[in-house]
């Protein structure tokens, strides 16, 4: 007999990659749907299989967001929401927006209508995700976690037809060790992909199908974020600050934030946009001497630092969303770019984006079809929905700021009064690595900076404080494919930028030995597959399980 | 061959930070995890079975999300579960502990092997191995590092000592704990995990194992716990490159430590 299509051993019906939010909403609302159809009709859907697959020892150990979340979502998803014990409690009570020099602020005298945050509520997404995953365990969702999702399997036709789970058990030198287990081949009808910020199997897909055909490419920025406990008389529980300025210099994009979410916990951070163009810029210095500014030194007296984590953010936002579902698969929540620039929040539009992929696949369950004409009806749904309305009303904001702080506001300003249009449409867009300087092109002014160990501190101080572990006899997941390029071509052109960028100091240079790497204090934010220069890096899954644990970012 | 394994679930001490300020440990949103040492336990059941055939039995006592621990021992590879949960057996020690688990045992009736891990890391006791032995009147070999020979009546084991290892007969049924040395546990399969999730895990309490609850809980714990206090760290070592000179200075240190002794044993 010959074997048309090849036969698993293991099968789901739908397998969400990654626990994040979009996953995780997508499962809750296509199970809520499945459960009401049974309710309601005698054909029933019996014994759908819905699994979600993730990376990490135990959900929300990798979720790092700001978070400030935008309720109007919570009310088309879970109607009941202010009533339930769901994590979302602490309203914003005021909402401050500054801009910074050096030694001091000026208030912005009006706040941008996008990026106000009034009645939305300061959140820990790590803990809502813990709550949503409880209930969707309840009603039967299935979450696999330590089960990093390697590799794609295809049908002859070039259809997903499978994925295949990372092995376990190898040692440094990829030999099998006595414990070694080998992945798992998984069949599947539908695969959804939400893994977030530059997603490792989301990117497969994106090449393979040509998701991103004529589309502007994406840009991105690295948060680095503290969890502080701190006095309340300096800072009350709902009190919102964001910040442009200081210490980023007009060139560069990004800027501060400072919430106090939950019981005396504050949570502050520097988002950066990674098309900066200083070669010796060091991300997680320049939060340092975000914590050294007055207003927010300030408000750190008596204060403890608690956590610490690093994650890439999709920031391409309209022009670079491509097509978003393809042979078998779909992309949801920020993977599939789907995060407003301006506002800094993807949370709505990850939840939204499950919401529509759960319709679409209830529907492919419903019809018994999982053509590729029937999941393209996501896209569909996607670009009718207000996802889009609101994507395109941001559509140039990130990109007006390619020329700097000042052009940005501008642009900004103009874009506030024609609806997004501005002064340019549609700005072309280099990748981000295209972006940084040569060392003898860019003249830096840089000065040494010295962590006083209170409040502000080196990185292999705060990693200690991301709860980051790793199997440590494992092949090194960090795949640089020549590395003669760091050692002689980058190290002379750009003086090994990966060393200073990182903010887990995972790479470190020795005029001795080269390039080292401390694949053990990875902290998964992608910046070094992002910003590397000659973009010879690429970041694959760790042996499942490791990776940082955060408790409350 | 039928295999009885002991579980206790316990704080993952990897997860358990040090808070610098007040030198305490941090619980806080710390995770249980199947204490390590049992893992060793159930990979040499699961071992044993795979070898001469049978069935494994996990069993726990704890909270209910002590089924967790039981989840993952169904995904490595166990048959069967037993969870041992009832307010009334709060606040046990290690005597009411091992009278709840050897009730348990009574009602699963005969086996050949009852295996633990050495000692559970939170409480480091290894009280509640030989205690089950001794509830159960069972023979009872702790620390092995190896089992040389078993088959339906006898086993033979190597038990590892501070100087090497003894070998020990003994006829069965019987106890066994288990060192690390023993085997190289497995990972749970994510086949085992599926099937593990899919399991409904039903918890026995008191009446249903027949236990007296007086022997129970607080009430039966004869042991309390006077002060917990966090060790003082412990220096780091000097390290001196070997030549001539170190040696005299080495020899210096530990002359000077030889006397410390003499003088107060």
């Amino acid at each position: 007999m010959i074997k048309i299509e090849p036969e698993f051993e293991i099968n789901f019906d739908i397998l969400f990659i990654g626990a994040g939010i979009a996953s995780i909403s997508a499962a809750y609302y296509l199970k809520q749907l499945i459960n009401q159809y049974n309710q309601e009709n005698k054909n029933k859907l019996n014994n759908i299989t819905i699994g979600i697959f993730e990376k990490s020892k135990a959900v929300g150990d990798h979720i790092l967001s700001g978070a400030v979340l935008e309720p109007k979502i919570l009310d088309e998803f879970i109607p009941a929401w202010e009533n339930s014990n769901i994590p979302v409690k602490i309203k914003v009570s005021q909402d401050n927006m500054y801009f910074l020099n050096s030694k001091g602020q000026i208030p912005f005298p009006v706040i941008p209508p996008g990026m106000n945050n009034h009645g939305n509520y300061i959140i820990s997404l790590s803990e809502l995700l813990k709550w949503l995953s409880n209930e969707c365990e309840k009603m039967g969702v299935e979450i696999y976690t330590s089960e990093p999702i390697k590799d794609l399997i295809y049908s002859k036709e070039g259809k997903v037809i499978g994925v295949k789970t990372g092995e376990k058990s190898l040692d440094k030198e990829a030999k099998k060790k006595a414990n070694f287990s080998p992945g798992a081949e998984i069949g599947i009808k539908i695969l959804a992909a939400g893994e977030g910020s530059y997603g490792f199997i989301t990117k497969k897909l994106i090449n393979k199908y040509n998701l991103n055909q004529n589309r502007e490419s994406q840009s991105y920025v690295t948060g680095i974020k503290e969890l502080w406990e701190i006095t309340p008389e300096n800072f009350s529980k709902g009190e919102v600050i964001h910040t442009f300025g200081y210490p980023l210099d007009f060139k560069t994009f990004g800027g501060g934030f400072f919430y106090h979410f939950k019981d005396n916990l504050a949570a502050l951070g520097l988002a950066i946009g990674l098309n900066y163009e200083n070669p010796k810029l060091n991300l997680q210095e320049e939060l340092q001497k975000f914590k050294t500014h007055p207003l927010i030194n300030k408000i750190l007296s008596k204060a403890k630092l608690i956590e610490y984590g690093a994650k890439t953010i999709s920031e391409g936002g309209y022009y670079s969303i491509g097509k978003l579902s393809g042979e078998g698969f779909i992309l949801i929540g920020e993977g599939a770019g789907l995060l407003n620039s301006q506002k800094l929040k993807g949370i709505h539009l990850a939840i939204k984006s499950g919401i529509l992929a759960a319709e679409t696949i209830f529907e492919a369950l419903k019809l018994n079809d999982f053509s590729l004409d029937q999941l393209s009806k996501y896209d569909q749904k996607i670009k009718e929905s207000w996802i889009f309305k609101e994507l395109h009303a941001v559509r140039n904001f990130h990109q007006g700021f390619q020329k700097g702080l000042i052009p940005g506001m501008i642009h900004t300003g103009l874009q506030m009064f024609t609806g997004g249009r501005g002064l340019i449409n549609k700005f072309k867009t280099q990748e981000d690595y295209r972006h940084l300087k040569k060392i003898s092109e860019y003249s830096s002014k840089n000065k040494e900076f010295t962590p006083d160990g209170k409040i502000t501190f080196d990185r292999l101080t705060e990693i200690y404080f991301s709860g980051v572990k790793h199997e440590e006899d494992q092949p090194c997941h960090l795949k640089i494919k020549d590395l003669n390029i760091c050692i002689n071509r980058c190290h002379e052109e750009f003086g090994n930028p990966c060393t200073l960028f990182c903010p887990a100091k995972v790479y470190e240079f020795e005029n001795k030995e080269g390039l080292i790497i401390n694949p053990s204090n990875c902290l998964h934010c992608k910046t070094c597959e992002i910003k590397d220069p000659y973009n010879i890096i690429e970041w694959t899954p760790p042996e499942g399980g490791g990776g940082p644990n955060y408790k409350n970012m | 061959m039928k295999l009885i394994v002991c579980l206790k679930q316990v704080p993952d001490t990897t997860d358990v930070k040090i808070d610098p300020q007040t030198n305490t440990l941090k619980r806080e949103g710390v995770r249980s995890i199947i204490n390590p040492f049992d893992l060793y336990a159930l990979e040499e059941g699961i071992k044993l079975k795979e070898k001469y055939s049978g069935v494994v039995i996990a069993v726990t006592m704890g909270p209910p999300q002590a089924k967790y621990a039981l989840e993952e021992a169904l995904a490595i590879g166990v048959d069967q579960v037993f969870l041992l949960s009832d307010r009334a057996f709060a606040g046990s020690d290690t005597l009411a502990t091992s009278y709840i688990i050897s009730q348990a045992i009574k009602k699963i009736g005969k086996f050949n092997l009852i295996i633990c891990g050495k000692q559970a890391t939170d409480g480091d006791t290894a009280q509640v191995g030989p205690g089950i032995a001794a509830y159960l009147n069972l023979p009872q070999i702790t620390f092995v590092r190896k089992i040389e020979e078993i088959n339906e009546k006898f086993i033979t084991a190597e038990r590892l000592t501070e100087e090497g290892y003894d070998v020990i007969k003994s006829k069965l049924p019987c106890l066994i704990t288990v060192v690390k040395e023993i085997n190289t546990p497995r990972h749970p399969s994510l086949k085992g995990k599926i099937k593990a999730k899919r399991t409904k895990i039903t918890a026995y309490d008191s009446k249903e194992l027949n236990c007296d609850l007086i022997r129970t809980g607080l009430r039966g714990s004869p042991t309390s716990v006077d002060k917990i206090f966090t060790p003082p760290v412990r220096p780091a070592g000097e390290i001196l490159p070997a030549n001539s000179e170190n040696i005299k200075k080495i020899a210096k240190i530990i002359n000077k430590e030889i006397e410390i002794k003499k003088i107060c044993p």
